[in-house]
């Protein structure tokens, strides 16, 4: 079975289709605006025409390819392509401003490998114990959970903690926009059928990043001469030392295993995990105050959190038939589609297909380290286009991807509301990477709070011992955050006086 | 220095989201309320107050941070004067420019198309990023990428990828 | 009088050389809900099928969100030309009304063709509890008040499952909105919730492996390749759930162009190949009306959700 399923994916076709569906994943990824979700939705249709074996490992291909796209325009153009890689703009952009977008990129790449390939390793031994774990996760250990996530705010925010947290608060008050949870009834939607959807992720990361980026470009026309920011940007090999990759595998392991942890709970996603894991590495690390100047470690984290939790995602979709966010969603369909029904008898049903699926995620993965690896000098000459050209035509793009998103005009005039009040939140000296954890995690709370409030009645909160856990560890990181938080601010007191 | 004497970056933004908490609260009474099968007292308002009452919270906290900073310093006699804020706007006019230029690009896509339009905003906003000395040498340049940028992503999304990208009045049955 | 005659029949040819171009250009269905699922599919699977009894291209984009409500809110006026469809479930669009979700129903089109009928959903219960059908987990629920957890989807098909339960059965459940199907699926195997609605194809491996167990399907009448299932409607007459796959078309497409295009329908529905395809998908056989039988269908499920509606307390 495992040996059939092997060869099902080793076909040359199928070979064809998962390189075609990798370098397509990451072109997406790569652009801001377009989205790895998207290039799913953009091409189930087309494998519906495919057999099994080489729809799924397309849909697989483009998946991977697209986790790990993004992270090409978060370190070149301090854009993330997809909400996977915000994280990595922190270190990714200021290295690229030290010189080191070639050692940047390589990082990222090598990075997204390791990531890929621990989330797989552990997806093929353990998705059946692991499975039993998610589904103790119910409304009560979501509900602390969000709260858990929420209160990274505060250990992301730095020495202002006023206005981190009204970053966070506003995009969690921007996410009430929209059909209610549970009851579906509108709520600040001004009568505009439009709004009922709500505002999506991807309309937002394009204001808050890509518009921001050109504005404050705009700023600087009268002041720079050289559009060109790196003109010798030298390639050699990854860009790394070897001793430089082995003092950062711990990082990784860490980032990998908090990735995977992510992926399995259906609902939260690669944009938490790869802020989760920044958050966790720059604050058990030696060096946490070199984090944001541009070092290696913070692009590790991202990078291998964000890909595991590919791995991590798949282990509930194949065992539980449940996805875990939009683009497991559109896996899973494409998997019935193909007369594959993932749940407890998928091993039994459709082993071959099973096998396949490992295979091709396997075979994605050297696909996407090959070819980024072997792009990189080419992405690195992005920087070579003047910026005056290059920030116009994403622009356009950005807006491509606002109405590709939901086929709406409406979201490009979101957009560039979005854009303005970035532009804004930034002249006032106010975080907005907070804002996406507000917005994300907001809802899940919402809604799991809510669910909780049913429950209350017939189901007492005692009996959940992860809920009781997870409410006793934010307590102690928000408390132990905020006191690093005063420490910080009163250090950059002192050296402003 | 810079980082004590930015009490106007505390006020103005408090003074903002508090208007606009204060408005976000206003809308919530109007939210219709489920009553049927399940509902809890816990109901879709109750986040709305959550995250409003804390936004207000937070933005007092901003003006009152920033009160205090102002007193400080008006006590050791360093305010110095307003700057102008015609002055403030010309310094930044590629900025506004190039909202307008955003603005005018979305607002017209649906009547006019897309293809049209994004050429002109490209062409456009890439003269604005560009100092007026070298304009010259750049518009044939920017216009040759506009009409590439605009025909080729229409192209390539509406046609391949079936993205619902306007047509427009020159809508040719595409 | 002449004159008049010779107008009249100008103005008849023109109308009717019109109709008998179409269609001459790409056909645009819109989908109102995601790739992946089922309604999607089927669209998908017509659409391509229409092309080739039509002979242009049939193009499908999707444009969803709020259970289809946004899609059929933006098209219901849309351009009625001949080339604009829209195509959906009739869960989702009787349902949406019956529930408050929108303020039109079917009439605000031109229905065109229903052409599809779904496996249907299932009441089912962890396989290790008590209840072995409808009736018994009802009367556990009244011999223990607000203590057996039922898992729904608020405002949706089996949100008006729940209150049908609720209100003409008299059960007395404490009711947990626990989101979609697959979310739903999650809390019943997590034991978070004792009993709740899944769709025959997403509980049909659970029932298969013994974890889980079905009480009865809430379709008027059991799938035609799945026969041996007791109906729910058998308890409560009212509890009938039907999912039809249905195409619409905005308000004021003429009539010989939704004639037109139900012909094309329903020759592919007749099709072998068809009931091949619906057999493997929705263990139906194939299930279609012409434009009379549509507007009839529709009307019916209208008109048993609009009866319902006095017990869902919407407001």
């Amino acid at each position: 079975m495992i040996l059939e399923g092997i060869l099902a994916t080793c076909q040359p076709l199928t070979i064809l289709w998962i390189a075609i569906g990798v370098a397509v994943g990451i072109i997406f990824g790569a652009i801001p605006g377009l989205t790895a979700t998207m290039a799913i939705v953009m091409f189930l249709p087309v494998t519906y025409s495919m057999s099994a074996s080489q729809g799924i490992a397309m849909l697989m291909a483009l998946y991977i390819g697209g986790i790990s796209g993004g992270l090409i325009s978060a370190i070149l153009l301090n854009i993330p392509g997809t909400p996977s890689s915000v994280a990595t703009c922190f270190d990714g952009k200021p290295m690229a401003n030290k010189g080191q977008a070639g050692k940047a990129l390589g990082t990222g790449v090598v990075f997204s490998f390791v990531g890929t390939l621990i989330g797989i390793a552990i997806l093929v031994v353990l998705a059946p114990v692991l499975c039993a774990f998610a589904l103790k996760f119910q409304a009560y250990e979501y509900c602390a959970l969000a709260l858990f996530s929420l209160s990274m705010v505060v250990a992301l925010t730095g020495s202002d903690m006023p206005k981190g947290l009204i970053s966070a608060v506003l995009g969690a008050l921007l996410a009430t926009v929209g059909l209610a949870p549970i009851d579906s009834r509108s709520r600040f939607t001004f009568n505009l059928f439009q709004l009922n959807n709500g505002f999506a992720l991807v309309v937002l990361l394009i204001g808050l990043f890509a518009i921001s980026e050109v504005m404050s470009f705009a700023e600087s026309v009268r002041k720079k001469q050289d559009f060109t920011i790196e003109q010798n940007v030298k390639m050699k090999g990854a860009g790394f030392t070897f001793a430089e990759f082995l003092a950062q595998i711990p990082n990784a392991i860490v980032s990998a295993l908090i990735g995977v942890g992510i992926g399995i709970l259906p609902g939260i996603g690669g944009g938490v995990s790869c802020m989760i894991a920044y958050t966790v590495s720059k604050n058990t690390s030696k060096h946490r105050e070199l984090y944001g100047t541009g070092i290696m470690d913070g692009v590790v984290a991202s990078e291998t959190a964000n890909n595991a939790t590919i791995g991590g995602a798949v282990i509930p979709l194949l065992s539980l038939g449940i996805p875990g966010d939009a683009a497991t969603a559109m896996l899973l369909g494409g998997l019935m589609i193909h007369n594959v029904a993932p749940g407890p008898l998928i091993y039994e049903k459709n082993g071959a297909v099973v096998y396949a699926i490992f295979t091709a995620m396997l075979i994605s993965a050297v696909f996407m380290l090959l070819f980024m690896l072997w792009g990189m000098r080419f992405f690195v000459s992005v920087l070579k286009v003047p910026k005056n050209y290059l920030l116009p035509i994403v622009m356009v793009l950005c807006g491509i991807g606002a109405i590709g998103n939901a086929n709406q005009l409406f979201d490009t005039y979101v957009m560039v509301g979005f854009g303005l009040m970035a532009y804004l939140m930034i002249k006032a000296k106010i975080p907005t990477v907070p804002m996406i954890l507000g917005f994300i995690l907001g809802p899940t709370f919402e809604e799991n709070l809510r669910r909780v409030s049913q429950l209350s009645s017939s189901d007492p909160f005692y009996n959940h011992p992860i809920f009781c856990v997870l409410i006793v560890a934010t307590v102690l990181v928000v408390i132990f955050s905020a006191r690093a938080n005063i420490r910080d601010a009163k250090r950059e007191e002192a050296a402003g006086d | 220095m810079k980082n004590r004497n930015n009490y106007k970056l505390d006020i103005i933004p408090g003074v903002v989201l508090a208007l606009f908490s204060l408005f976000y609260m206003s809308r919530i009474p109007g939210i219709k309320v489920f009553k049927g099968l399940g509902s809890t007292p816990l109901n879709n308002h109750f986040i709305p107050w959550l995250w409003g009452g804390s936004l207000l919270f937070l933005s007092l906290w901003l003006i009152v941070r920033g009160i205090l900073k102002y007193r400080r310093l008006k006590a050791e006699g360093v305010i110095s004067g307003e700057g102008s804020l015609f002055g403030a706007l010309a310094e930044k006019r590629e900025v506004i420019f190039s909202f307008i230029a955003l603005i005018i690009y979305v607002a017209f896509m649906e009547s006019v198309g897309f293809v049209i339009m994004t050429c002109i905003y490209v062409f456009v906003q890439i003269l604005i990023l560009t100092p007026v000395e070298k304009w010259a040498k750049n518009i044939v340049p920017a216009l040759i990428t506009a009409v590439i940028t605009g025909c080729l992503l229409f192209y390539i999304f509406r046609s391949v990828l079936n993205v619902l990208l306007p047509v427009g009045m020159f809508g040719l049955g595409l | 009088m002449k004159k008049l005659f010779s107008a009249l029949v100008l103005v008849t040819l023109l109308a009717s050389s019109a109709f008998a171009a179409w269609p001459d250009k790409t056909i645009n269905i819109y989908v109102t809900h995601a790739a992946g699922g089922d309604t999607d599919y089927m669209a998908r699977q017509l659409a391509a099928n229409v092309e080739k009894v039509l002979g242009v291209s049939v193009v499908c984009t999707n444009v969803t969100g709020a259970n289809g409500a946004t899609c059929m809110t933006q098209y219901k006026d849309g351009n009625n030309d001949g080339y604009t469809f829209i195509a959906t479930n009739t869960a989702a669009l009787n349902g949406n009304e019956a529930t408050g979700m929108v303020d039109f129903g079917y009439n605000a089109f031109e229905p065109v063709a229903v052409y599809g009928i779904q496996s249907g959903e299932n009441i089912v219960v962890h396989a290790s509890s008590p209840y072995k059908t409808l009736k018994e987990l009802i009367d556990a629920s009244i011999a223990n008040p607000g203590q057996i957890k039922l898992g729904i989807s608020t405002g949706g098909g089996v949100y008006i499952m729940a209150c049908v339960l609720a209100n003409i059965g008299k059960a007395q459940f404490n009711i947990i909105d626990n989101g979609d199907a697959a979310n739903r699926l999650t809390a019943l195997l997590g034991n978070a919730i004792d009993a709740t609605s899944l769709p025959y194809s997403t509980a049909a491996d659970y029932i298969e492996k013994g974890q889980l167990r079905s009480l009865c399907t809430v379709l008027s009448k059991a799938p035609t390749l799945i026969p041996d299932q007791p109906s729910a409607s058998a308890v409560i007459p009212e509890l009938k759930m039907d999912t039809e796959y249905v195409l619409l078309a905005p308000k004021g497409t003429p009539a010989e162009i939704v004639k037109a295009m139900n012909d094309a329908v329903l020759k592919v529905c007749a099709s072998p190949e068809w009931k091949e395809m619906v057999n493997k998908f929705s263990f139906q056989d194939p299930y279609y009306f012409d434009v009379a039988g549509t507007l009839n269908n529709l009307k019916e499920q209208r008109d048993l959700f609009q009866s319902l509606t006095p017990i869902l307390e919407i407001e």
